[in-house]
């Protein structure tokens, strides 16, 4: 007797997670400090990226034209740190990353994301660096 | 001997478990290696067109930042559904030396 599978469309190869980061915009505040617009993502295998966080930011006293690389990393890594990171020691919202990305059809735990590299790029007026 | 001039920084407002949650850092810059006092104000933008105080946090902390070196401010939203209005947060050290403050941006948050 012939059997007749069912079929349907699938991915031929579901896209992953390759690594994590936050993107920086960042500009001279309106007092003379230094102001950043953040924005977290996570990079897919299939070039894709998925903003994971978008509403967070700094700003320091510091003038744009003093404030320093490290300042300017820390800041970043301060900015994106949960709420409750005093109890938890979490250094990025993880359960929300998991969240974002399960709603873009990217199935992965937070086990796995808390293990991919994490960069930080950011751009400043005149041109950009990464660190 | 030189007044130091230290740099404090913020996180721009945002909502976090129903509540307007801002924090604030230092940097000592060309100061000494010490604790200091953060403390950081919570305003939301009101229909008369000023900013109204909401809350206010402080810490005793070393410079840097992060979990264990900042200053919370938080102010409990409302009864859903939320209006949006404008949030900021001043930042401010009285010392050491010339002591340091800054205003983040204002931001537009669902937090009636």
């Amino acid at each position: 007797m012939e059997m007749m599978l069912a079929m349907k469309p699938t991915n031929a190869s579901p896209a992953t997670v390759v690594s994590l980061g936050a993107w920086g915009d960042v500009s001279e505040g309106s007092s003379g400090g230094t102001s950043c617009n953040v924005r977290e993502f996570a990079l897919l295998s299939d070039g894709r990226e998925i903003t994971l966080l978008d509403d967070r930011g700094w700003t320091s006293s510091a003038p744009l034209g003093e404030v320093s690389l490290a300042h300017v990393v820390r800041n970043v890594y301060n900015a994106v740190l949960p709420d409750d990171a005093e109890e938890t020691g979490e250094e990025h919202e993880w359960q929300r990353f998991e969240q974002r990305l399960r709603e873009a059809g990217v199935a992965v735990s937070q086990h796995d994301l808390r293990a991919m590299p994490y960069r930080i790029a950011f751009s400043v007026p005149g041109g950009w660096q990464a660190g | 001997m030189a007044t130091c001039t230290p740099y404090v920084a913020g996180d721009y407002v945002h909502v976090s478990s129903g509540s307007a949650s801002g924090h604030g850092w230092w940097y000592r810059n060309n100061c000494p290696n010490q604790k200091t006092t953060v403390t950081i104000y919570l305003y939301e933008f009101y229909s008369d067109n000023t900013w109204h105080y909401k809350s206010q946090g402080s810490a005793y902390v070393w410079p840097g930042g992060g979990s264990a070196n900042w200053a919370n401010a938080r102010w409990v939203c409302g009864v859903p559904p939320y209006g949006t209005a404008g949030w900021r947060s001043l930042i401010s050290i009285h010392s050491p030396g010339t002591g340091a403050s800054a205003y983040t941006p204002a931001r537009n948050l669902a937090c009636g």
